[in-house]
């Protein structure tokens, strides 16, 4: 099956390492989930990496084949929110666009990574203009994130857990 | 467009600038707030991350900028008493960012954000409302000057 295009009723999630753990936080005032984690990191050349809900489960989405060792967190976000949030601060559209990682490689199409193309490390370091938008997308998408969209953290996968999520097969091909 | 200095309590846009000299507010001790306990839960939570860091998972903040946070938090500390940060959390990117988070009376939020790189680089973001209204470098020490 190839992979389809990213709909904007898809709910996608945002893996969030332990690093995001704050160091020092007032619960009263901190939102679930740090603005910085929607950041482009240095390795986000071509876009944010974000996982699609109906490719992947939650225990193999908050997994990375090249950091084994981690146990990532999963935030959920709906793609359409993603998308209307950048359009209010001045982004004409957001690209999300299917990209293989090290479990796309394993399992193959269709392809569950895929990348917000707009929110990218380039644009960030080197247009002023871009970095505030960005800045401003990343800290307008946590704040649509509850308690209830955070998931996590799961325990490595095993060969015996489901890799695609049963609505897989919901989905109208 | 408007600022943070009014009406909260925030890190005065005029202490973070280049010409700040440490004391200048000619503040009386009889004047002097009592200091907000998270200053020092602030301040011990960087010390400890000094030898703690390697623990932290990659990219993590290095010696460089825990110090430069440190050097910032202890000045903003005396600066201002009542206003710790609210959160302090690595950079995705390597790095640290302090960050202080205020709801103003009449609603809009107010984030100031101090980010100290891996590289040495400092940067604050003032946010109003959900968009960033400052965003400029600001020295790596509040003298701007090695220690």
């Amino acid at each position: 099956m190839s992979t389809p295009a990213v709909n904007s009723s898809e709910a996608l999630y945002r893996q969030i390492g332990p690093g995001g753990s704050p160091i020092y936080f007032d619960p009263a005032r901190n939102p679930p989930v740090h603005q910085s984690r929607f950041l482009p990191t240095k390795s986000d050349t071509d876009g944010l990496s974000v996982i699609r809900r109906l490719f992947r489960s939650e225990i193999w989405a908050a997994y990375r084949a090249e950091q084994p060792a981690i146990r990532f967190r999963l935030a959920r976000i709906h793609a359409h929110k993603v998308c209307e949030a950048a359009r209010t601060l001045g982004f004409d559209s957001l690209l999300l666009a299917p990209s293989e990682d090290g479990l796309d490689m394993r399992f193959g199409e269709p392809l569950a990574h895929c990348v917000i193309a707009e929110i990218n490390r380039t644009d960030y370091d080197n247009h002023t203009e871009t970095r505030k938008r960005i800045k401003e997308w990343a800290l307008a998408v946590t704040s649509l994130i509850s308690n209830n969209d955070v998931l996590g953290p799961f325990s490595e996968p095993t060969e015996g857990d489901l890799y695609r999520p049963i609505l897989h097969e919901e989905v109208g091909s | 467009m408007p600022t943070l200095t009014k009406n909260i309590a925030s890190w005065d846009e005029h202490c973070l600038s280049t010409d700040a000299q440490f004391g200048q507010d000619g503040i009386s001790t009889e004047d002097k707030p009592k200091e907000s306990l998270e200053w020092e839960i602030c301040i011990d939570s960087l010390l400890k991350l000094l030898t703690e860091a390697h623990l932290l998972d990659e990219p993590r903040p290095n010696h460089t900028a825990i110090t430069n946070a440190l050097s910032w938090a202890v000045y903003l500390r005396k600066r201002f008493p009542v206003a710790p940060p609210t959160c302090i959390i690595p950079e995705p990117s390597g790095g640290i960012i302090v960050e202080r988070r205020e709801r103003l009376r009449n609603g809009p939020e107010c984030i100031c954000e101090l980010t100290f790189s891996n590289d040495g680089e400092a940067e604050r973001t003032d946010f109003y409302d959900g968009r960033v209204i400052q965003m400029e470098p600001v020295p790596a020490r509040p003298e701007g000057r090695d220690s």
